[in-house]
């Protein structure tokens, strides 16, 4: 090719390319943006992404209720820091206590900085690798945990039998009453008012100051074939931290800092 | 889960295929190397991109884009090289990075146990970063090269440690540890940036130091402690210019190359007088006289870029480097494990601050410091460990695709979200 005519056809090529760079960059940037949307949307609809399970705890500290669910991503930190990724507000809980990590044989929980870990002998660990159904006990509160990720390690529980229903009272509402901070009687059942079958009690209407426990559940049989060991617990009661009665959990408050009300599953709405 | 990536594969195709086109014909005779490159280009873009985007769910876009700016790097030398060789030579290199960008996925999705193996690669890296001094000769004023094969094979440690030691640093500060923890992983990078430079390697020393001290507040997030390290690198800085007269030589070029624009600022200026006789559009592949410029198909290929294609392409291109950055920074937020997320966080930093040296030392707004533009500049290391580099974010990006439909199956969202 002549020099004359190749200097032409790269004078003329030298605008294609630059727009066909241009419509490389917004492309590229409109899918950037495109899949940015649509992750945050997932983010949105489904604020459980990336939990792997959850702690459930089989016995109530200070702040802390039996039933009580704390998820659990796929690596993180157990404390009572606000920071921590498993926040467990009990005093027997330090602020940084336990580091934990999934790996493909389970679980494995690693005490931090000589932190109290027992497993569910009572004995005294600095390491342990948990699966799905495995417990727990960090600081002073016991924990079950629940693992969703498939081909988890799985403990197989004792099947209740018939008489162990009664024991259930995590789904027995008339088993929380309601009780005043300065240690009065009980008020009412359920939502902390005077009981009035004529009035629709509202979503979320507590006096200030009032606090809810639950009522003192009976010591289950200790006979063999009797209930899982997960309601084997002490059944004195905890004050509670507060009550979020009638109100739908709301999925954003997985991404605030303070995830607590999202999973107070003795929640009669749920 | 992520957006249709075909047209911006095709725009990538047809540009590969009508540069090389077009530089085939720009001699007196047929250039049979060109029109090679001329289908080999787009075909390699697309059969990796297919190949790759069957085998694992990587992010498409960071890859197609990946692999136009290696691509630009190959059509600018066949363009600008004084012979055939140059431009060959950085195709094979292009297609080993291929190779080494499959590993690095591959190995970032098998690799498990980070914190077992950091403790020998750490001293892996420190072995290979020392073995210049024994066994490698002094060049362009670093003496961090070591010979293979004379006179056909040589090749850079530090280039090849960067995502090493990325990984160690990623597995030293994973899962928020405290600061005690991580000083033995905070004394790793010392002691790389130490004998980088005894070696007189100051921009990857730069590019190490900058690197660490990111991924430390990411990781920890503590402000006072990434100042304070800050701090501390500038006083270095303070001492290096006391104390290293080539560093001062340095400083001087870059406040007025002008003084001395036939011998110590000839390389600045020439570059400068490129950049603006490119203009807007560019003089056109194969018409501009980039070789003027001392390293212009290595340290100053952005300015010989901005001369035969222009500013508006120039600037298109720093938007790639943008764009990738950008995703990687999302593959980094949705990683799973702090170990991934700082390995991404890390890889992209690393690659923002290389491109942002290299480039501010071309337009005359840094100091020049000799490290390369990321995936373009001509250099068989550099372009293989980078091909590494994204690989291995290619993988993190895979695992979180996974990771991410099995949340949309657990949740039989599937309908909602695709809408």
């Amino acid at each position: 090719m002549s020099s004359d005519a190749y200097e032409l056809i790269a004078l003329t090529a030298r605008y294609i390319f630059a727009a066909l760079m241009l419509l490389i960059v917004f492309r590229a940037a409109r899918g950037a943006l495109v899949d940015s949307r649509r992750a945050s949307r997932l983010r949105r609809l489904s604020p459980m992404t990336g939990v792997c399970g959850e702690f459930v705890a089989l016995d109530g500290g200070q702040r802390v209720r039996r039933g009580m669910r704390f998820p659990v991503i796929r690596e993180g930190a157990i404390g009572s820091s606000r920071r921590a990724d498993v926040r467990i507000r009990d005093a027997s809980v330090r602020r940084r206590h336990a580091l934990f990590q999934l790996a493909d044989d389970g679980l494995h929980v690693r005490s931090h900085a000589g932190a109290r870990l027992r497993d569910r002998d009572g004995r005294a660990v600095r390491e342990l690798t948990l699966g799905d159904g495995d417990e727990i006990v960090i600081g002073g509160v016991p924990l079950l945990l629940v693992l969703n990720v498939p081909d988890a390690p799985r403990r197989v529980h004792p099947a209740p039998t018939a008489q162990d229903d009664d024991d259930d009272d995590l789904f027995h509402p008339d088993g929380w009453e309601a009780e005043r901070s300065s240690g009065s009687d009980p008020v009412s059942p359920i939502f902390g008012r005077e009981a009035d079958p004529f009035r629709e009690p509202p979503l979320v209407d507590r006096p200030r100051g009032q606090r809810l426990q639950p009522r003192p559940a009976p010591r289950p049989s200790r006979n063999p074939g009797d209930i899982s060991p997960i309601f084997d617990t002490d059944p004195s009661p905890a004050p509670s931290d507060g009550w979020v009665s009638g109100r739908r959990p709301d999925r954003r408050a997985f991404l605030d800092d303070d995830p607590d009300d999202l999973f107070r599953t003795d929640d009669d709405s749920l | 889960m992520r957006s249709n990536t075909r047209l911006l594969l095709s725009a990538v195709m047809i540009f590969q295929f009508l540069s090389m086109a077009l530089i085939a014909f720009s001699g007196e005779t047929v250039s049979r190397q060109a029109l090679i490159l001329a289908a080999a280009l787009p075909l390699c873009t697309m059969l990796a991109s297919n190949l790759l985007g069957r085998l694992w769910p990587i992010d498409r876009a960071i890859l197609i884009l990946v692999l136009l700016l290696a691509s630009v790097g190959v059509i600018t030398l066949s363009a600008i090289a004084r012979s055939e060789v140059t431009p060959r030579t950085h195709a094979i290199y292009a297609a080993a990075g291929l190779f080494a960008m499959t590993v690095g996925a591959a190995f970032i999705r098998l690799w498990k146990s980070w914190k077992r193996f950091a403790l020998p690669l750490a001293v892996l890296c420190l072995l290979a970063l020392f073995s210049p001094m024994v066994l490698g000769q002094e060049k362009y004023g670093a003496r961090n090269w070591i010979t293979v094969i004379p006179g056909l094979l040589t090749v850079q440690p530090s280039e090849f440690i960067k995502p090493v030691m990325i990984m160690v640093l990623a597995a030293g500060f994973s899962n928020r540890p405290r600061f005690v923890k991580c000083l033995p992983t905070l004394a790793f990078a010392a002691m790389c940036c130490g004998i980088l430079l005894i070696e007189k390697d100051l921009g990857a020393v730069l590019l190490y130091f900058l690197t660490t001290v990111f991924m430390f507040y990411a990781a920890t997030s503590n402000a006072l402690l990434t100042l304070s390290g800050l701090a501390m690198g500038c006083g270095a800085a303070v001492l290096a210019y006391k104390a290293l007269p080539y560093v001062q030589d340095r400083i001087a070029i870059w406040i007025n190359p002008w003084s001395d624009p036939q011998d110590v600022g000839y390389q600045l200026v020439q570059a400068l007088i490129a950049i603006g006789s490119g203009g807007l559009w560019g003089m056109g592949l194969g018409l501009g006289s980039p070789r003027n410029i001392p390293l212009y198909h290595s340290d100053f290929i952005f300015a010989s870029i901005a001369e035969e294609f222009g500013l508006i392409f120039a600037v298109c291109l720093l938007a790639v480097y943008v764009i990738i950055i950008l995703r990687g920074l999302i593959v980094a937020m949705n990683a799973r494990t702090s170990f991934h997320s700082l390995t991404a966080f890390g890889l992209v930093v690393l690659l923002g601050l290389q491109t942002m040296l290299i480039v501010g030392g071309n337009t005359k707004l840094l100091p020049l410091t000799g490290v390369t533009l990321p995936l373009v500049s001509y250099g068989g290391s550099s372009l293989v460990s980078m091909f590494f580099s994204m690989g291995l974010l290619l993988g993190i990006s895979s695992m979180n695709a996974e990771d991410e439909a099995r949340d949309i199956e657990q949740l039989a969202l599937r309908e909602e979200v695709m809408a």
